[in-house]
C-alpha cells in the first residue's frame, strides 16, 4: 500500500533533496509504518512527485510513501502533520494500492502563480494576445541542447490580474514549459525587460477525459 | 520575512542558512520577559553542529520567562548584500533584528572566530565597543573555552562567563529579567555577582572562579534537537558521554580546563539517546567526549542502548576515536568503523614523554595494525611541530614513525585480506594555550614552523600517505589571541576593519590584511608569542581560577623540560588543584 500526501512547501528556499530528507526524518519521527527497500543498505521508499527549484514555493506538492502496513488516511495524515516542520505542512492524504501508477508517470501539467514586479500591465496585455493566438515559437535552452518549441501549444490556461500571472503549462518529459520561459516569452512579445518574479507552483495535474485532475485524485 | 530579505536570499549561496523554520526550533513566546539571541560566530552548518549551543539555547528556552533564538555569522555574500540593502542582521526564529534582543550570547570555541564576532555585531548594528553601546543595545555576554583569556576581547564583550554554562545561563537570563529596569552599568554590576561571570567594567581585581557542574546525570540536557533542512557538518544526534580527561597531555587546553572527569551513567545516556532519536528522526548518533574510548563503562553503555528498541536502526559514530589498547573493545562494539584516528603527536619517545602523551611506538604499531587488519579503510594521524623542547631529531623521528606506521598498516591489511588503508597525516603547529603547562612556552617562528613541516613532509616516502598541514601563519595568529593581552584586541579590530573575517576558511583568509593590522598597531606576532615566559611573569588570565593550580602547571612544565612523565590521574591523584574544590571523584587526600 502507498500513501500519497499533498503538502505545501512554504519556505521557497528549501532544495528538493532537502525536502526529501526532511520527509524521511518526519516519517521516522511519526513512527508510521513505512516500507524499506530490500538489500544490504535498505532505504526508505519515499519519493517526490516532482521537484521544485530552490526559490519556488509550492502549494500542492506530492510525496509518495510506500507503507509496510495498512494505514487509515485520516490517522496517517494527523500523525504525519504532528511530526512535520511548520514550513512543510501535509494537508491531505490518500492511500492507494501498490499497483497504482507512479505519480511522475501520470503528471501532465503544472500550474503556477507568478508575481511580477514591473511591467505588469504590458505583460497582462500580451498574455491575452498569446492566449488568443494559434501558435508562438520560443526557444528552450537546456544543458545539452537548444530547441525551438511551439510554446502556445503547451499553455493550457493563462490569465493575468493584479500583477500576477496564472498559468497551467505542460510538464512532461517531452514537453515542459518552465515558468521563467513563459515570462521571458511574454516580455519579448511586449518588448520589455524581464522583471523580477516570484514563482509559486500551485498544482500538479494528470489528465482524465481531457480534464486536468490534481495528481492525488487521479 | 520581508520582500527585501527574500530578494537577497535569491542571490546568495545556501539561503537555507538564513531562513530558520527547522523542525524543533524554539516556539514564539510573545510573553517572554527576557529575549535572548545565541550567536555561534561561524557559518550555520558549523554552529548547528555544536553540542554546547544546543544545550545552552535549550536551557534558556526551558525557562518560562525567556526565549533564546539563534544567529550565525553570515557568509561574505550575505554580509555584503545586507550592508548594501541596509538590512540589520536578524535572528532565525522570528526574524527580529538582533539588536532588539535583551541579551546577545556568543560562544567562543576557537580563536579564529574572533573577527566573526565583530562582523556579526556590526552587521547587527550593535556597536563593536562595549563603551559605545547604548541603553537599548543587547548585553553582549561571551562564554566558551576562549573566555579563559578574555583580555583580547575585553573592549568588545560586556561580560564573560567562565566554566560549565548550563546552570549559569539560566541565572544570567533571570538576572537580566530582574534588572530589566536598571541602567546598563547596573545590570552589568548585577551580572558580576553571579559566580563565574567576569565583567571587565566591574571587576576591580577580583578573582573569577570557574563554574563546575559536578553531576552530569542531574545536569540539564535537551531532549530534542533542531533538525536542519540543509546538511550540516555533524548531521546527527549527539550525546556527551563525559566531560574532562584524565590523561594530562601538557599541550592540551581542554584536558586541563574541563577537569575533573565527570561521566554520565550508561542508563542516563541510553535514555537520552532514545528520547533524541525519537524526537528528531535522525538515524545516526555520535558518542562525543574528549576521548571516547576512555569512557569507563563502554560495555554497559552498549548493553543499555540495546535495551532501547528505538535505537535498533541507529548507527553510531565516534568523533575522534583515540586509538590505543582500548581500541579492540571499541572496534568490536557497534561503532561504525570507516576510519580511526591516532594521535601520536610527536615522533620520538623523548618528546612524547615531554608532552606527556602516554603512548609508545609499540602502542601505535599495535593500534594501527589492529585497525588495518580489521579492514579500516582510512587511518588518520595527528601530529604537531614546534612543541616545547623539540629538536630536528624529533622531526626526523616523526617522519620515520609515519613511514613505519604506513608500512605496518599495509602489511597488516594484506594479512587480513583487505585493501591497503589510506593514511592521512595532519600536522599542526604547536600553539601555547592558557591554563596548560605550556602556557609559558614560546611559539616557534613562522619560518621555523614551516621548515619543520617541510622537513617531515619531504621525508615521507610512502605513497599511501597524504600530508595535510595547518598554515603556520594561522597558528601564529591563534597563539596571539590565545595568550595575548589587550593589545591583541587592537590588532583584531584593525584586521576586521581591513576586511578580515572567517579567518579559518581558506577561501576568505587574508594574510596580507593581518600583516597590515599588526603594522598599524606597531606590533609583531613575534613579540607577542615568541618569548618564553618566566614563572614570575604576570599572565593576563591570572585573575581567573580555572581549578588547576599555577603550581601544578609550572611543575608539569618543569617535568616536561626534564622529560618526565605524569601518569593518568585515574591511577592516583596528581594534586592538580581540583582536589581543593572537592569536585573530583579521583581526588586524593589533601
Amino acid at each position: 500500500m502507498r500513501a500519497i500526501v499533498e503538502f505545501q512547501k512554504l519556505d521557497r528556499f528549501i532544495g528538493h533533496l532537502d525536502v526529501l530528507r526532511s520527509f524521511q526524518r518526519t516519517i521516522l519521527r511519526s513512527r508510521l509504518p513505512v516500507a524499506y527497500s530490500q538489500g544490504f543498505h535498505p532505504h526508505m521508499l519515499v519519493s517526490l512527485a516532482s521537484p521544485t527549484s530552490v526559490g519556488q514555493a509550492g502549494l500542492a506538492e506530492y510525496v509518495d510513501i510506500s507503507l509496510a502496513e495498512f494505514a487509515e488516511e485520516e490517522a496517517f495524515l494527523k500523525r504525519l502533520a504532528e511530526a512535520s516542520p511548520t514550513v512543510l505542512p501535509p494537508v491531505r492524504c490518500r492511500t492507494v494500492l501498490d499497483s497504482h501508477p507512479k505519480l511522475m508517470a501520470m503528471l501532465r501539467t503544472a500550474s503556477y502563480e507568478i508575481a511580477i514586479d514591473e511591467h505588469a500591465d504590458e505583460i497582462a496585455r500580451v498574455a491575452e494576445t498569446l492566449w488568443a493566438s494559434e501558435a508562438y515559437s520560443a526557444v528552450r535552452v537546456s544543458k545539452t541542447k537548444t530547441r525551438e518549441i511551439n510554446i502556445r501549444a503547451m499553455i493550457h490556461e493563462l490569465s493575468a490580474e493584479n500583477g500576477k500571472l496564472r498559468a497551467r503549462v505542460s510538464f512532461t518529459e517531452a514537453e515542459t514549459v518552465k515558468p521563467d520561459l513563459l515570462v521571458e516569452t511574454l516580455c519579448k512579445i511586449a518588448g520589455v525587460d524581464v522583471p523580477h518574479t516570484k514563482i509559486t507552483r500551485t498544482g500538479l495535474f494528470g489528465e482524465y477525459g481531457g480534464v486536468a485532475v490534481p495528481l492525488i485524485d487521479m | 520575512m520581508s520582500d527585501k530579505i527574500e530578494r537577497i536570499l535569491e542571490s546568495v549561496t545556501k539561503p537555507g542558512r538564513y531562513t530558520g523554520g527547522e523542525f524543533g526550533c524554539a516556539e514564539h513566546k510573545s510573553n517572554a520577559e527576557v529575549r535572548c539571541v545565541f550567536c555561534f560566530p561561524d557559518v550555520y552548518e558549523v554552529g548547528m553542529s555544536n553540542l554546547g549551543m544546543r544545550i545552552l539555547t535549550g536551557r534558556v528556552n526551558e525557562l518560562p520567562c525567556a526565549v533564546c533564538e539563534r544567529v550565525f555569522t553570515p557568509w561574505s555574500d550575505m554580509a555584503q548584500a545586507l550592508r548594501k540593502e541596509g538590512i540589520p542582521l536578524f535572528a532565525l526564529e522570528s526574524g527580529t533584528p538582533v539588536r532588539e534582543f535583551d541579551v546577545f550570547f556568543v560562544t567562543l570555541p576557537y580563536e579564529m572566530c574572533y573577527t566573526n564576532l565583530l562582523e556579526t555585531l556590526d552587521l547587527s548594528r550593535i556597536p563593536i565597543h562595549s563603551e559605545d553601546r547604548a541603553e537599548e543595545d543587547p548585553l553582549v555576554i561571551a562564554g566558551g573555552v576562549c573566555c579563559f583569556n578574555p583580555a583580547p576581547l575585553e573592549r568588545f564583550v560586556d561580560a564573560f562567563f567562565i566554566g560549565d554554562g548550563e546552570e549559569a545561563i539560566a541565572e544570567i537570563a533571570q538576572c537580566v529579567r530582574d534588572a530589566k529596569r536598571l541602567p546598563r552599568a547596573e545590570k552589568l554590576a548585577k551580572l558580576a555577582e553571579i559566580s563565574g561571570v567576569y565583567v571587565p567594567l566591574h571587576n576591580n581585581g577580583r578573582t573569577v572562579r570557574r563554574r563546575i557542574i559536578t553531576d552530569l546525570d542531574a545536569a540539564y540536557f535537551p531532549d530534542t534537537q533542531i533538525v536542519p533542512f540543509i546538511e550540516i557538518i555533524h548531521d546527527r544526534v549527539s550525546l556527551e558521554l563525559f566531560r574532562g580527561c584524565t590523561r594530562g597531555c601538557r599541550f592540551c587546553q581542554a584536558g586541563m580546563l574541563y577537569r575533573p572527569i565527570r561521566e554520565r551513567s550508561p542508563e542516563v545516556l541510553a535514555k537520552q539517546a532514545a528520547k533524541l532519536i525519537e524526537a528528531t528522526g535522525y538515524d545516526e548518533l555520535s558518542l562525543s567526549s574528549l576521548s571516547t574510548s576512555d569512557y569507563s563503562r563502554l560495555t554497559e553503555l552498549s548493553e543499555a542502548m540495546k535495551r532501547e528498541p528505538i535505537l535498533e536502526r541507529v548507527q553510531y559514530t565516534v568523533p575522534s576515536l583515540r586509538v590505543d589498547k582500548n581500541l579492540g573493545d571499541a572496534l568490536e562494539s557497534d561503532i561504525r568503523k570507516a576510519s580511526v584516528t591516532f594521535a601520536p603527536e610527536a615522533g620520538t619517545q623523548r618528546l612524547r614523554d615531554a608532552i606527556n602523551k602516554g603512548v609508545t611506538e609499540e602502542d601505535a604499531v599495535y593500534a594501527i595494525t589492529f585497525a588495518a587488519a580489521s579492514g579500516i579503510s582510512t587511518i588518520k594521524l595527528y601530529a604537531m611541530v614546534g612543541l616545547p623542547t623539540e629538536t630536528e631529531e624529533d622531526i626526523d623521528g616523526l617522519a620515520a614513525l609515519i613511514n613505519k606506521l604506513a608500512y605496518e598498516a599495509k602489511a597488516a591489511a594484506k594479512g587480513g585480506g583487505h585493501r591497503t588503508p589510506k593514511v592521512s597525516v595532519s600536522i599542526a603547529p604547536f600553539v601555547p594555550k592558557p591554563f596548560t603547562p605550556f602556557q609559558w612556552s614560546a611559539q616557534q617562528t613562522f619560518d621555523t614552523l614551516l621548515a619543520r613541516i617541510y622537513r617531515v613532509k619531504n621525508q615521507i616516502t610512502n605513497k599511501n600517505v597524504t600530508v595535510h598541514w595547518h598554515d603556520p601563519k594561522l597558528s601564529r595568529l591563534e597563539a596571539v589571541f590565545a595568550v595575548g593581552g589587550r593589545e591583541a584586541g587592537g590588532v583584531l579590530e584593525a584586521a576586521w576593519r581591513g576586511g578580515a573575517v572567517f579567518d579559518g576558511w581558506p577561501e576568505l583568509w587574508k594574510p596580507a590584511v593581518w600583516d597590515e593590522a599588526f603594522k598599524s598597531c606597531g606590533l609583531t606576532p613575534a613579540e607577542l608569542v615568541s618569548n618564553e615566559k618566566d614563572v614570575s611573569a604576570a599572565l593576563p588570565w591570572d585573575f581567573i581560577d580555572a581549578g588547576v593550580s599555577k603550581e601544578f602547571l609550572w611543575s608539569e612544565y618543569q617535568r616536561a623540560v626534564k622529560g618526565e612523565t605524569t601518569p593518568d590521574c585515574r591511577s592516583g591523584c596528581m594534586m592538580c588543584g581540583l582536589e581543593q574544590r572537592k569536585v573530583c571523584a579521583n581526588a586524593g587526600d589533601c
